[in-house]
């Protein structure tokens, strides 16, 4: 199992794409999680013997999660989680990479303009029983 | 009682001489959630007199370890502040919440909890709806479920008491409801998804309303307004999320109500028919013996069955006729940018233009939908079907800030067979292991399906170009509800209407675990309201 792999494997399962979303490989902690990972599954990948086989790699990763889902989702999640909380791909994605806390957000206010389908809606005999 | 209670209640009390004595109180309360606390301030308000103390089995919420100000703030959703207890447990992590496993394999719906100081309104959202008048007679008026043994116009002014302590966001004049006591706050700010949904409602000719919210959308009562910073599951930093914590406890505590925390309560003694106190361990294990005059029991509908049952407390409806609210949604996808997960996630505007029974739709009773707003980006990723390759990308970037989601929630109805046992294993915390066994009927099927067409027609009026159901939504047990029902047959009921348990009218129970039926809508402000009504007719039986 070669780095290498392990590359290939993280951009198997996070392939990025072609407007700014960088593969997985390129996310640092995303492979600190695969190097570290004593998921079977990772071992199962790389070793298998057609891996190098870029055509045969999504049909192995697609048996793996068949034969071993829970495993599967498993290290599935933990690269998700990795990838997902980097500020690269929050911008990539279009949000911001700083956390919710303590600047929030701000958010549009109700719109005058429903007032006066509020009202009608006020208006309205009772719903209750 | 089971042969494995027996045994257990027999080694429980030939180690009572063993454990420290405590001075005994005329009242404990167990579980400082939303029933405990609200319970504790009005017994303690009402008869100032009572010794009271309050056992929970967590710590206080600590802002500073709340995870909204760090990086890993998705993770925490996941992980250690993830709504389900078992997926707290497996993070392995620091929780904030002193959690026991839960076997739910054979349940649709998966329970969620917080067990702490606050309980379930630390990680809650904060939706504080009440029920209809019509929810307290199903069974009058619709032929199904049971009555309650009292009305929605006896509780009122609980109702009132309760808005008041936790402070209501929210705007009068809802014909869904008699008119309510004036909301403290003017309600949170719609932002473009609640808008946009608004206008749908509107077009359709249908009800709409600001929710209830109990979130402060300006400052009051001393804390700050929501600053809309979306993650309202994993605590609330600013505190501008009312819970129980910041706002029955301060009060109570300054009355003299005593709450030990990191308190486990492990068995309530019943000697001849009445409960004589409680053992409760320490965070090392130690047990302590606390006398008291009447038990109080809050600890949600799973947690309150747990003990009961190993206790021993007899009675043939205890655990059965479990209600979650069942529920499911449709996320409408938008070719234009809408807020993404901004905006309390719960609270913006919902809708009872269904939520009576109309016979002519097949089913009893109805339909609650509440919009409301996207979750974090990798919470999304992670409930992806597929879960990798270019496919479950290119889902998230057509979402990722393009989807409004709408929540249906159903009725459920008491079922005797869905229900919540103990199993024979001991978990570390000295308690039995407890299960939950709960299949949907098909009734709550129809109204969820029912209600998911419905709101699909809202999001196509509000220009949605596909729609993606999630039903049922597996992680919403939020409301467990109905496991130690009132009535007054004690075979098919645990207490009277004053929560008083049948078999050992001494202890009482003080949360949703009441509820005979449920309505369709979130529980919180009705069990804070029953809690109050039980709290003041206890302190004056006790005068």
């Amino acid at each position: 199992m070669t780095p290498s792999h392990l590359r290939l494997l993280a951009d198997l399962i996070l392939p990025g794409d072609e407007t700014g979303l960088p593969p997985g490989s390129l996310i640092p902690d995303v492979m600190a999680v695969l190097a570290q990972s004593a998921s079977p599954i990772k071992a199962l990948a790389v070793d298998h013997p057609d891996f190098a086989e870029a055509s045969q790699r999504d049909g192995i990763l697609s048996a793996l999660e068949a034969e071993r889902p829970q495993e599967f989702r498993d290290l599935v999640l933990a690269l998700i989680k990795a990838y997902y909380e980097s500020g690269q791909v929050l911008e990539a994605m279009g949000w911001r990479s700083a956390p919710p806390q303590p600047q929030g957000h701000s958010i549009a206010p109700m719109d005058d303009a429903l007032m006066p389908a509020l009202a009608r809606v006020a208006e309205r005999k009772r719903l209750w029983r | 009682m089971s042969g494995f209670a027996r045994k257990r209640n027999s080694r429980v009390n030939s180690h009572l001489m063993t454990r420290k004595r405590m001075d005994p109180v005329d009242v404990v309360i167990i579980g400082a959630g939303c029933g405990g606390a609200a319970f504790a301030w009005q017994i303690k308000r009402r008869a100032p007199h009572l010794k009271i103390v309050c056992l929970e089995r967590g710590g206080w919420p600590d802002p500073t370890r709340m995870p909204a100000k760090t990086m890993r703030w998705q993770r925490a959703i996941l992980e250690d502040w993830a709504s389900n207890p078992n997926l707290r447990l497996k993070s392995g992590a620091y929780r904030g919440s002193n959690d026991y496993p839960i076997d739910d394999d054979n349940s649709v719906f998966k329970p969620l909890m917080w067990n702490g100081v606050g309980g379930s309104t630390v990680a809650w959202a904060a939706h504080f709806p009440r029920l209809h008048p019509s929810d307290f007679r199903t069974r009058t008026l619709d032929g199904v479920g049971d009555d309650w043994p009292f009305d929605y116009f006896e509780l009122e002014r609980w109702y009132d008491l309760n808005d008041e302590i936790m402070g209501v966001a929210g705007l009068d004049g809802d014909p869904a409801y008699p008119p309510k006591s004036p909301r403290a706050m003017p309600p949170l700010p719609f932002g473009t998804v609640a808008n946009r949904a608004a206008r749908a409602f509107s077009d359709l000719g249908w009800h709409w309303w600001p929710v209830d919210a109990a979130i402060n959308s300006v400052p009051h009562d001393g804390r700050d307004a929501c600053n809309n910073c979306g993650p309202c599951l994993i605590g609330c930093i600013p505190k501008a999320k009312a819970s129980v914590d910041l706002t029955y406890w301060p009060r109570a505590l300054a009355l003299g109500v005593e709450l030990r925390t990191i308190a486990i309560a492990r068995h309530v003694h019943i000697e001849a028919g009445r409960a004589t106190g409680v053992t409760y361990a320490d965070r090392h294990g130690t047990e302590y013996l606390q006398p008291a005059q009447a038990v109080v029991v809050a600890g949600n509908g799973v947690g309150t069955t747990r003990l009961l049952l190993a206790s021993g407390v007899d009675s043939p409806a205890l655990g059965r006729n479990l209600m979650y609210h069942p529920a499911a949604y449709v996320r409408g996808l938008f070719k234009d940018r809408l807020d993404g997960p901004v905006g309390p996630v719960g609270c913006s505007i919902y809708s009872h233009e269904f939520y009576e029974t109309d016979r002519a739709r097949g089913f009893e009773r109805g339909v609650h939908l509440q919009l409301s707003r996207e979750n974090a980006l990798a919470v999304q990723a992670a409930r992806l079907q597929p879960l990798w390759g270019t496919a479950a990308q290119a889902q998230l970037r057509e979402e990722f800030l393009h989807s409004m989601p709408i929540l249906v929630l159903a009725e459920d109805l008491p079922e005797a067979h869905n229900r919540v046992t103990l199993t024979r294993e001991e978990e570390p915390d000295g308690l039995p292991g407890v299960k939950i066994d709960y299949r949907m009927a098909e009734r709550a099927q129809k109204s969820l399906d029912y209600g998911l067409a419905r709101a699909e027609e809202v999001l196509l009026a509000a220009g949605a170009y596909r729609m993606i159901r999630v039903s049922p939504a597996p992680l919403t047990g939020w409301h467990l509800l109905g496991t130690a029902r009132m009535g007054d047959d004690p075979q098919t009921s645990v207490t009277d209407c004053k929560g008083r348990c049948h078999r050992v009218p001494n202890v009482i129970v003080a949360d949703g675990s009441l509820f005979p039926t449920v309505g369709a809508a979130n529980p919180a402000s009705t069990i804070g309201a029953v809690a109050l009504k039980l709290a003041a007719e206890l302190a004056e039986d006790m005068a």
